[in-house]
């Protein structure tokens, strides 16, 4: 009698493991999808603030290397005025990220703010570094099983 | 029954036991995941949105005052907060209400944008983007666009302010 209710507790338990275990599978797939999200708009706001007018091209090229869509068709399509602006104003700008939070995720799409800090120094700076932090919302797509930005704004203040 | 089949029986009950155990254990006794940069939230989205968005309230009603209440406000907020984070709060604001009533200081914030940073089950950090519209003496209103990283740890309160970095 002791082996049947055992051999019931045993087989009960191991269904809601197997269920349980699914499910812990599925959430850590969903889980991890933020950190995935995290580490490309990281990776694309990075590029994005580290622009170097005499390294114009790889600068222009790394934004490019993130970005998909009709984002980075019309980045693409501007990089030469891109590079023609940073040369001309000696543009040197440099930052990281401070933090990044999801706004919103989902398997196909997620957004992204993230804040950064650092320092530009141009031909209206005079030459001078000046702190520059800034504040943005990255919209990302996922595909060809990589996370790549489809937009990226400046979220400025609001009168 | 035979002694072999006592002993089989037993052992049979034995390893059903374990599974049981083993069982057991991997459904109510495993703990919670731990927090990585490759899986910053272990929680649900609902149960981190949630942390978020009292993170959101809270935090645009610390950083909102009024010279005409700022002890009530100071009152109201505090209750908003964990006890180390409300004594951190009324040692730093407590010295500014002179200049803030004397000056006649209004500041109003919005969260212009909010986010989860890292999630657990009883600690949220959230990444807020604050806009901010500050008037003194009634002249005319200076904008501030901030960044504040709030820790949110829960109570039997419920969610609560734990900390405040901004930038």
């Amino acid at each position: 009698m002791l082996v049947v209710v055992l051999l019931l507790g045993a087989v009960l338990g191991g269904a809601l493991t197997w269920r349980t275990h699914g499910d812990r599978a599925d959430a850590a797939t969903r889980q991890e999808r933020y950190g995935a999200v995290m580490t490309a708009a990281g990776t694309e706001v990075t590029a994005f603030v580290n622009m170097r007018y005499d390294r114009a091209s790889e600068s222009v090229d790394a934004v490019a290397a993130g970005a998909t869509g009709e984002f980075r068709d019309h980045y693409v399509r501007s990089a030469d005025e891109v590079i023609r602006i940073l040369q001309r104003h000696r543009s040197l700008m440099t930052g990281r990220v401070v933090w990044s939070g999801v706004t919103s995720i989902s398997p196909e799409r997620a957004t992204v703010i993230v804040a950064t800090t650092g320092t530009v120094s141009n031909t209206r700076t005079g030459g001078a570094t000046r702190p520059r932090d800034f504040r943005f919302r990255v919209s990302l797509v996922h595909t060809g099983g990589r996370w790549l930005t489809s937009d990226i704004e400046f979220v400025g203040d609001s009168p | 029954m035979t002694g072999r089949a006592t002993m089989a029986l037993g052992a049979a009950s034995l390893v059903l036991a374990a599974a049981i155990g083993g069982e057991a254990w991997y459904l109510w006794g495993s703990p919670e995941p731990t927090p990585t940069s490759a899986r910053p939230v272990v929680v649900g989205d609902i149960d981190a949105q949630s942390a978020v968005d009292v993170a959101a309230t809270d935090t645009a009603a610390i950083f909102s005052t009024s010279w005409r209440s700022y002890d009530a406000h100071l009152s109201r907020v505090t209750s908003l907060m964990t006890t180390d984070m409300a004594d951190r709060y009324r040692t730093t604001a407590g010295p500014v209400r002179g200049r803030v009533v004397k000056s006649r200081t209004d500041t109003t914030t919005r969260v212009a944008a909010r986010g989860v940073v890292r999630a657990t089950s009883n600690e949220v950090l959230a990444l807020l983007f604050l806009d901010q519209r500050t008037t003194t003496d009634g002249g005319p209103p200076a904008y501030a666009a901030r960044r504040a990283l709030v820790t949110m740890v829960h109570t039997d309160r419920g969610w609560l302010v734990a900390n405040v970095q901004t930038r």
